[in-house]
């Protein structure tokens, strides 16, 4: 399974970043204001909640052409009730199609950031720059 | 005679929150302001601490709020002449000064600064750029329309020539209006505190105000970026004076004015972006970074490598080369003593004086005044906007020096206590 | 179907801030070849009235029907452009706000890169937008009472201007007494007014108001709803005073349950059974409950009532009773409580002279103001010694962490005007007596408080100043003459070391918020890095919460009593706007069911923390009735978990679909051409 992840092609080095228009929205937007520098690469949406997501939703935008996708949610800062647990069951089903479509698991990531977590904020866009990278050299 | 819940004097940023916080509970108000736009100086700021918001990014939207609010009128170029009270309600006269362009008709395409010919300082600016002596004030200006200054104007015609809606009237008169008001509230700002003799009283090209480095720094800088007045060049050592125009009861100016040390480590900390081979020294007596997120703002500043030095200016120098030598009493461990040091440009972080003078305010209203000259509250601990008038409120920098958010504060509390008033009175 | 879809694009220079490192006119352009986009635009600010009537223009004049704004966060801007939709007779809800300056301009490093990006941003933004629809705000009756937390200042004020402009408020506090911190000052500065004076007017005119009810020795224990309608339970404990004995006094004296009074921050003993001695209401004993959680203690209180027959006056056990209110909006003036030095932090715990300054202040309440020298203890003091910043301006690696691991990184912003205003009246006092005060900076920043720190001076108050790296070191000394030597760098005589004796020290300790967790999660409110609640936006939105709560006074962070008195009516007069209206527009950003496509599965319903969702009869065509999910427009918060629960994808949040997103996506990757 490993081997076949490893031999997929990756179009694209895009990274999708999915924010909550409450709380993780703001985390990007505190980046923003320090003017902390990050990939051009990486494309943010909102919505109201990730949790609105199927596990399938996943796999399709990666099938579209982006390398990755980050889902920042909004961890215990939530303002719905119970939704981290439930997003992060849905992730858990999204690897499990992965690893059967042969998709490395490395090119979804949840997260929790703040309204202010700048910093966490930063260091997932580059962790999956990073790693995109260094699966593009191995192409 | 129009009537009006509440009159607020002056559109700064206190004045158009106790506008929009009446507003919002049905009140009607009329705020009226003597400059050509609203925004107070907020409206003239770069970036504001702690958050680094662009200060237009904070103030357009409320700026913007109450001129489409349908229960607020805005009067800009307007100034009261007298207040009367008459039967539980204040019936003033408001001196309208022409703008000479009809405010309908103008839709601020701006081809009438265009065509005129006559170039004069820009205020906004702080008198660092240009303009024409028509046109609209400034990008984010409100009304956005076209003033025309007959003190400039040359009356070539021009501009009435080619207005596309001939909205060009230089036959415009002052106009007197007199309205009935049930409440009013003083708004009326600062100003700042003129430069002292011994830092070159204003003849020092390369001594400037802090408001000045905030046009400097803001994106529309009159410059294009923070270059030295006296010869366009880039500073590589800025020094900041505290407590220029404060702490010092040798210019009667004995009380601390609250924001400079705020404002001088924001603009320090712009300057590492603006200006980011530039040194940047600040010589201070106490940094009081005491409000919310402030202290922590402070510390960040330190980090990136602001130098703080404790430290009194006795006098400023200037140099053929343009440079002001500093005389400094350091206090630092290393550095211990009377210095002399050289800085290629200097920021003076100047105090706050209130804008409307105490004599004047005297000639319209007997309000108590504070020592200091500001519009006294007569009970800072529970009732903060309260003057010694009924239904006479006071907000923002008219009261005491403070800060955005203070005055923000301020500016709730006074439309709180105006909304019971006019209530009382209705009743 | 309906009318073409035109969308109009116009992408915000924001002076220089997106300008310089987004292509704006080359974004405009790609963009206008866009499918649907009938207009794209740039400007240099978008959100001035040039800018906004440009919109406004093209909207009546174009017949655009969708709206793209690319400029800074919608954060600060969506509202002001969805005005301008408004103004121009468009639906708010056909406009789409992208992120180009702190999500691109001033993340970027390359121009080219990030015009790209701001490309694909925007193209995401127009296959949303092109599905969506026109939507009404939900209108919620608003209730109109409120309910304020906190019985200090800042909550009497909140409560008193409210009750004044006719509204009903429901004041509840935690503890058997109104009043708060300020009721346990003396004099405040800088103008002297007396504390007592003050708290004792504003609780006059409280209890006198007729729509204000106050609650006391109550708590909020649950609630739901919105800002409009919240019904919340409170549970009030009773005072535990039947009938109250002639001889209080005498027959406290026999009472074996004492502790540390916190009302004197712990410089005395009191009973359990207690009424403070400064100002408050009501005025009436009360039993102290939370000190007799112990079962032994309070096994120890029911022998004693029992064995001095005071069964008919004292309640053995507390009593509970439990109520629920609605109210339309709610205020949070919780307060703080002064920091605890740990022990040992300049001699705290260490010896009885080292004190806090809430104690000093109530030293000085206490002695004989008739007494030419201060004895406390029963020994004269002839120095005293003020250390500022304990607790407050920590730094890392220079302070130890709380109990929490946490540093107070911030000012606590009362302090230095205090200790200087108390150090004042010491002098006043006695004039004799040596002060000191070790500092950082003096923050005496208000109109009259440079006054008070020139005074001190002139009072020879000494004046040392101190570098955080290098603190004072209290040294206690055994059978001395004093009972303290204080080492410091002074900065202020050339760096040297200096001792200076003391026979009291007094630490001014800073702020810090309340442990009120369980509050907190009941409505969800925000907290900052500093514990203490946080607002919306400093300057937007000072006292408002991103969940809809208001903030009062120090509950918001650390603010001196006239600071706490402007926060506290703030926060009245935005309540007051909300419950003048009769109703309140909610976002229409709620989940919606597709009925052709539910199969009533219940899984939303299961889902559902908000019980907004059930499983109905539903006629979905004339006179055939089937089972369908239905919501519940005013309880669903439109957080979208039962979106994904849904296995027949029948469940959308409106505004929000899962296809819209997805069109966004396929328009997201689309390779951008020269």
């Amino acid at each position: 399974m490993q081997q076949n992840a490893k031999r997929q092609k990756i179009k694209t080095k895009k990274i999708l970043i999915i924010t909550t228009n409450d709380i993780s929205y703001l985390g990007a937007d505190t980046a923003g204001q320090q003017h902390l520098k990050y990939s051009e690469d990486a494309l943010i949406i909102r919505v109201p909640d990730p949790v609105i997501f199927p596990p399938d939703f996943y796999v399709r935008t990666l099938e579209k052409g982006f390398g990755g996708i980050i889902v920042a949610s909004a961890g215990d800062e939530s303002p719905f009730l119970n939704s981290h647990a439930r997003l992060a069951k849905n992730i858990d089903a999204a690897y499990k199609i992965m690893n059967e479509k042969g998709i490395d698991t490395k090119r979804l990531v949840l997260t929790a950031i703040c309204s202010i977590c700048a910093g966490s904020f930063i260091k997932a866009v580059n962790n999956m720059t990073k790693y995109l990278d260094s699966v593009h050299e191995q192409e | 005679m129009k009537n009006y819940d509440a009159l607020v004097i002056g559109a700064g940023i206190s004045g158009i929150q106790t506008a929009l916080d009446l507003a919002e509970q049905g009140f009607k108000v009329l705020m009226i302001d003597k400059k050509k736009s609203t925004g107070g100086v907020m409206i003239q700021l770069s970036k504001v601490f702690p958050t680094l918001d662009c200060a237009s990014c904070i103030t357009t939207p409320k700026m913007s709020e109450a001129s489409n609010h349908p229960n607020i009128e805005t009067w800009t170029l307007s100034e009261v002449t007298s207040i009367s009270e008459n039967n539980g309600s204040y019936v003033v006269n408001i001196l309208k000064h022409p703008r000479y362009v009809d405010l309908v008709k103008c839709t601020g395409c701006g081809i009438c600064e265009e065509v005129c010919p006559v170039i004069v300082e820009d205020e906004y600016n702080e008198y660092y750029g240009i303009r024409k002596a028509v046109g609209v004030p400034f990008g984010t200006a409100i009304p956005q329309k076209a003033v025309l200054e007959p003190e400039y104007c040359i009356f070539c015609g021009a501009c009435a020539k080619k207005c596309p809606t001939q909205a060009i009237e230089y036959d415009q008169e002052p106009e007197n209006i007199e309205v009935k008001v049930k409440a009013v509230i003083v708004a009326t700002g600062f100003e700042q505190t003129p430069i002292k003799e011994e830092y070159g009283g204003g003849r020092y090209k390369n001594v400037i105000n802090a408001l000045t480095m905030e046009r400097l720094l803001a994106p529309t800088s009159p410059f294009g970026g923070v270059f030295r007045p006296g010869d366009g060049k880039n500073p590589y050592s800025i020094a900041y004076i505290q407590c220029a125009g404060s702490r010092d009861a040798s210019i009667g100016v004995p009380y601390c004015s609250r924001v400079c040390c705020m404002f001088a480590v924001k603009q320090a900390m712009l300057l590492c972006g603006a200006a980011p081979l530039a040194d940047i020294t600040i010589y201070y007596m106490d940094i009081r970074a005491f409000g919310k997120r402030y202290e922590e703002f402070f510390q960040e500043a330190r980090e990136m490598g602001i130098n703080f030095v404790k430290g009194k200016v006795a006098k400023i120098e200037e140099l053929e080369n343009g440079n002001l030598k500093l005389r400094v009493e350091v206090q630092e461990e290393e550095d211990y003593g009377v210095k002399e040091i050289e800085h290629e440009l200097v920021v003076l972080s100047s105090g706050m004086l209130p804008a409307w003078k105490p004599e004047k305010v005297r000639e319209i209203l007997p309000l108590e005044i504070h020592k200091y000259g500001f519009i006294k509250s007569l009970q800072p601990h529970v009732n903060p906007s309260q003057t010694n008038l009924d239904g006479i409120f006071v907000s923002g920098t008219a009261m005491a020096p403070m800060d955005i958010v203070d005055s923000i504060y301020s500016g709730s509390t006074a439309a709180m206590k105006a909304a019971l008033y006019i209530k009382k009175i209705k009743e | 179907m309906s009318e073409k879809v035109k969308i109009g694009v116009y992408v915000c220079h924001c002076g220089f801030n997106i300008a310089e490192m987004v292509d704006v006119k080359k974004v405009a352009e790609v963009l206008g070849k866009e499918e649907d986009v009938e207009v794209a635009k740039d400007f240099i600010f978008m959100c001035s009235d040039a800018g906004q009537k440009m919109i406004e223009n093209d909207i009546k004049e174009k017949g655009i029907n969708r709206v793209i704004v690319a400029s800074c966060s919608p954060l600060l801007h969506e509202k002001t452009f969805q005005g301008v939709l408004e103004r121009a007779g468009l639906n708010k809800f056909l406009f789409e706000h992208i992120n180009i300056r702190e999500q691109v301009s001033w993340v970027s490093k390359n121009k080219e890169s990030a015009t790209e990006k701001a490309i694909r941003l925007i193209r995401g933004g127009i296959a949303k937008i092109r599905k969506q629809q026109a939507l009404e705000p939900i209108l919620k009756k608003v209730t109109k009472s409120v309910a304020v937390i906190g019985g200090g200042v800042a909550g009497l004020i909140s409560a008193k201007n409210l009750g004044e402009m006719g509204v009903d408020v429901t004041l509840i506090e935690k503890s058997p007494f109104i009043g708060g911190m300020v009721a346990r000052w003396d004099k405040l500065f800088p103008n002297d007014e007396n504390a007592q004076d003050i708290v004792r007017k504003l609780i006059e005119e409280v209890k006198d108001n007729k729509h204000i009810r106050i609650l006391t020795n109550s708590q909020i224990v649950g609630g739901k709803g919105s800002l409009g309608g919240y019904s919340v339970t409170i549970e009030t404990i009773s005072r535990g005073i039947k009938r109250l004995p002639e001889n209080i006094e005498n027959i406290l004296s026999s009472c074996p349950i004492e502790i540390d009074s916190p009302e004197s921050f712990g410089l005395e003993k009191r009973k359990i059974v207690y009424k403070p001695e400064y100002i408050c209401y009501p005025e009436e004993y009360a039993i102290d409950w939370d000190n007799l959680s112990d079962a032994k203690e309070l096994e120890k209180y029911k022998k004693w009532v029992k064995e001095s027959n005071l069964e008919e006056k004292f309640e053995l056990e507390k009593t509970v009773t439990k109520e629920e209110i609605n109210v339309g909006a709610i205020i949070f003036a919780t307060g703080f409580e002064p920091y605890e030095p740990y022990e040992g932090e300049y001699g705290w715990k260490k010896h009885p002279n080292v004190v806090t300054l809430p104690q000093l202040i109530e030293i000085l309440k206490r002695v004989d103001k008739n007494q030419t020298h201060f004895v406390y203890n029963g020994k004269e003091i002839k120095s005293v010694a003020f250390i500022h910043c304990v607790g407050s301006r920590q730094i890392e690696g220079e302070d130890i962490p709380g109990p929490d691991g946490k540093l107070n990184t911030y000012c606590s912003r009362y302090c230095c005007n205090a200790t200087i205003h108390t150090a004042n009246e010491l002098k006043k006092l006695y004039p004799n007596l040596h002060v000191y005060e070790f500092y950082r900076d003096i923050r005496t920043y208000g109109l009259d408080d440079e006054d008070m720190y020139t005074k001190a001076s002139k009072n020879d108050v000494i004046f040392l100043r101190f570098n955080n790296e290098y603190k004072p070191e209290v040294q206690i000394l055994e059978n001395e003459k004093y009972n303290f030597v204080i080492s410091v760098k002074d900065q202020l005589s050339y760096y040297e070391e200096v001792d200076i004796p003391a026979d009291m020290v007094v630490l001014s300790v800073g702020m810090v918020p309340p442990q009120i967790d369980d509050l907190v999660s009941i409505f969800t409110v925000s907290r900052g890095n500093d514990g203490f609640l946080l607002e919306a936006h400093p300057k937007l939105k000072p006292v408002e919460t991103s969940s809809g709560i208001f903030l009062a006074g120090t509950a918001q962070g650390p603010m001196n009593a006239s600071e706490a008195a402007a926060g506290a009516t703030a926060a009245a007069v935005k309540v007051a706007a909300v419950v003048s209206k009769d109703e309140l527009a909610l976002s229409p950003f709620i989940a919606r069911v597709d009925i052709t496509k539910c199969d009533a599965t219940g899984k939303c319903v299961e889902v559902c923390e908000y019980n907004a969702i059930e499983v109905t009869e539903v006629e979905v065509e004339k006179g055939k009735v089937e089972r369908k999910a239905q919501v519940n427009p005013t309880l669903c918060v439109g957080g979208g978990t039962c979106v994904s629960a849904c296995p027949n994808q029948a469940i959308r949040i409106v505004g929000w679909t899962n296809e819209q997103i997805e069109d966004m996506i396929t328009a997201m990757i689309k390779e951008v051409k020269e």
